[in-house]
């Protein structure tokens, strides 16, 4: 009869396997020769939503356009590959993907923890969520590390009604104490109300955050960030060597501020 | 001591064991309730499908109930509830619609979606062909059986007019006007008081001839040439607003939400006037960046100008519009469409929605 001592060691020991066996099952996973394709043929299919502007719309041509049309086609050159969009309604992107009918997502999409079985995303290279925004010159080098509670509290926040940001001003009137929400029609209304004096701290999305701070340089200060809604890209689960290259491309136009400057240019 | 340290674990696994076979916790229906609005005809449509918790289902029912709805839509898939041919399983189905008829609401039910027996393998799952249209007509009569009491309304199928909503298969106005006939009979020999909402009709542009949809008049009046009027009691139409206020004139060359006057004008010259119409979704998006959206004040300004519209046609039952809440957030411009997040957080809408209905 075996001892206690062995019959431990023989269920560790099964553990390790069953372990080992999985972690091969998954890391021997095929490559499904996406970017191999993708280098023979030069062209790399982008599937996309053309109804978001600026990020992607349809030009008076007919041809997309936008800042992830621009983002697409520089992934593309950095595997020597020229971007082919195929526009797709945004429900279908991820059928499309899946069906080989295009081999990376570049759209506006957001990360789905729900999919990652199925699906690669790349790191986020924008986001888009709600951020605090202050004038600059009510901006001090500690600002930025007040707590909220402490850093709105008695202030007048203006955001557009009925918005995300309305949402979390909302929200945050339950943190500090005496803030009151100034709603307004738009978000332009808001924002006249922050340069004029009428509120101490506005709520914008990132992407709106970008256009008023080209129409009014060096007014706006960026406070604080409130909500994710970061932008990646998807390729299938298996086409693990495009994934990767893709994931280099976006660190290189991030380092070389190829992205910054799409930025400038679309928003 | 050897065999104390056998014990221990036995007795955690035993644990685990025991815990993981309890059943969920049973959440109480609570006493009956009432909708409270100066609007009975007040809905939305809810999406409580794919949610599993029923703490989660009480308390999205209770809070459109709160809001001042009366009305709620929900899609109940054939593909769930007879996932094996014969075999039905009703449980998440009653859970809702139990919650649901205690938190006061009257429930739409639509019902589509293909179980996999009953299509070919790889076929989307809206692929209904002509030889499964009896299955599907035992299905609904399941349904209006099983639901008598609890459940009056009855959507038969969805967007037929579109391909995409029709397995990709040529759109076919006959086609449906035949299975709505043979579902028809067989829903009221199982439940005679149940009615029977054909549609629901998308809102569609689309060229004559177009593999992708037909134009929901066009769809309409070839279902009445098709002999469909003896086969439905009312007619559900989805009337979203787009881009225009809600009493943006209706025209036939535009999707607006005026849109359903069309149709309803259409069944008054095949003479239906008695037949009435439901909304069972529609509405305004509120994204920042869709080209189909309008701002947040649009939306909110727009929803409550539909809701009032509505009350003053009185061939009009209910205004349902897309959609209370998602179980999880879509990621997209979708999400624009609700009025409360999938934390259960109200947005502005709900609360002006509420006002509205309280009368305020």
């Amino acid at each position: 009869m075996l001892s206690w001592r062995t019959r431990r060691w023989m269920a560790f020991g099964a553990a390790a396997l069953a372990l080992a066996g999985a972690w091969l099952m998954l890391a021997g996973r095929p490559d499904d020769g996406t970017l191999e394709r993708v280098r023979q043929t030069g062209v790399l299919r982008v599937g996309l939503d053309a109804s978001f502007p600026p990020f992607e719309a349809l030009d008076s041509g007919g041809q997309v356009t936008g800042y992830d049309a621009d983002l697409a086609t520089a992934l593309a050159a950095r595997l020597a590959a020229r971007a082919e969009f195929v526009t797709v309604g945004y429900d279908g992107l991820y059928e499309a993907l899946a069906a080989n009918r295009v081999d990376v997502v570049v759209s506006s999409l957001a990360y789905d923890p729900r999919r990652t079985r199925d699906v690669a995303y790349s790191p986020a290279y924008f986001n888009a969520g709600q951020q605090l925004v202050m004038p600059a010159g009510l901006v001090t080098a500690t600002t930025g590390t007040l707590p909220l509670t402490e850093l709105l509290a008695g202030k007048r926040i203006s955001v557009e009604w009925g918005s995300p940001g309305d949402m979390e001003a909302r929200r945050l009137q339950h943190e500090a104490a005496g803030l009151r929400v100034q709603a307004f029609a738009s978000a332009g209304e808001a924002l006249a109300a922050l340069l004029a004096g009428e509120a101490d701290a506005a709520i914008f999305d990132g992407v709106a955050l970008h256009q008023f701070s080209r129409s009014h340089p060096g007014q706006l200060s960026a406070v604080r960030q409130l909500t994710d809604e970061s932008y990646v890209t998807a390729t299938r689960i298996n086409a693990r060597s495009l994934a990767q290259a893709i994931d280099q491309a976006l660190d290189d136009l991030r380092r070389s501020g190829a992205l910054e400057a799409m930025e400038t240019k679309w928003f | 001591m050897r065999p104390l340290r056998w014990l221990l674990p036995v007795l955690l696994a035993s644990g685990l064991i025991l815990t993981a076979s309890l059943p969920p916790p049973q959440i109480e229906l609570g006493p009956q309730q009432t909708v409270v609005t100066i609007n009975p005809k007040l809905g939305v449509h809810t999406r409580l499908t794919d949610e599993v918790e029923a703490i989660k289902i009480k308390l999205t029912l209770q809070m459109v109930r709160e809001m001042g709805a009366r009305w709620i839509v929900e899609y109940f898939p054939w593909a769930y509830l007879e996932p094996v041919a014969g075999i039905f399983d009703w449980a998440h189905a009653d859970l809702v619609v139990d919650h649901a008829n205690r938190q006061g609401l009257a429930v739409i039910a639509r019902l589509g979606m293909v179980p996999g027996w009953a299509r070919p393998p790889d076929s989307p799952s809206s692929y209904l062909s002509t030889d499964h249209y009896p299955d599907f007509g035992r299905f609904v009569s399941a349904f209006a059986a099983h639901f008598a009491g609890r459940v009056r309304h009855l959507i038969i199928w969805n967007e037929p007019n579109l391909a995409l909503e029709w397995g990709f298969q040529p759109i076919s106005p006959e086609d449906y006007s035949q299975l709505l006939a043979l579902v028809y009979r067989q829903a009221k020999v199982a439940n005679p008081g149940v009615q029977v909402l054909a549609g629901a009709l998308a809102p569609a542009l689309a060229e004559p001839g177009s593999e992708w949809g037909m134009d929901d008049l066009e769809y309409l009046r070839r279902m009445y040439a098709a002999g469909a009027s003896a086969s439905f009691d009312a007619l559900a139409v989805h009337a979203y607003g787009w881009l225009y206020p809600a009493d943006d004139p209706p025209q036939p060359g535009v999707v607006n939400f005026r849109r359903v006057e069309l149709l309803r004008q259409l069944m008054v010259e095949q003479g239906d006037s008695r037949k009435s119409i439901f909304i069972t979704e529609g509405g305004w998006n509120d994204h920042p960046r869709w080209t189909r959206a309008v701002t947040p004040a649009e939306r909110i300004r727009y929803t409550l100008q539909a809701y009032q519209l509505a009350q003053g046609w009185d061939w009009c039952q209910a205004v349902a519009l897309w959609a209370f809440r998602y179980p999880w957030a879509a990621g997209s411009y979708l999400d624009y469409f609700t009025f409360v997040t999938p934390e259960f957080e109200p947005k502005p809408i709900y609360w002006e929605v509420q006002k509205y209905a309280l009368g305020e």
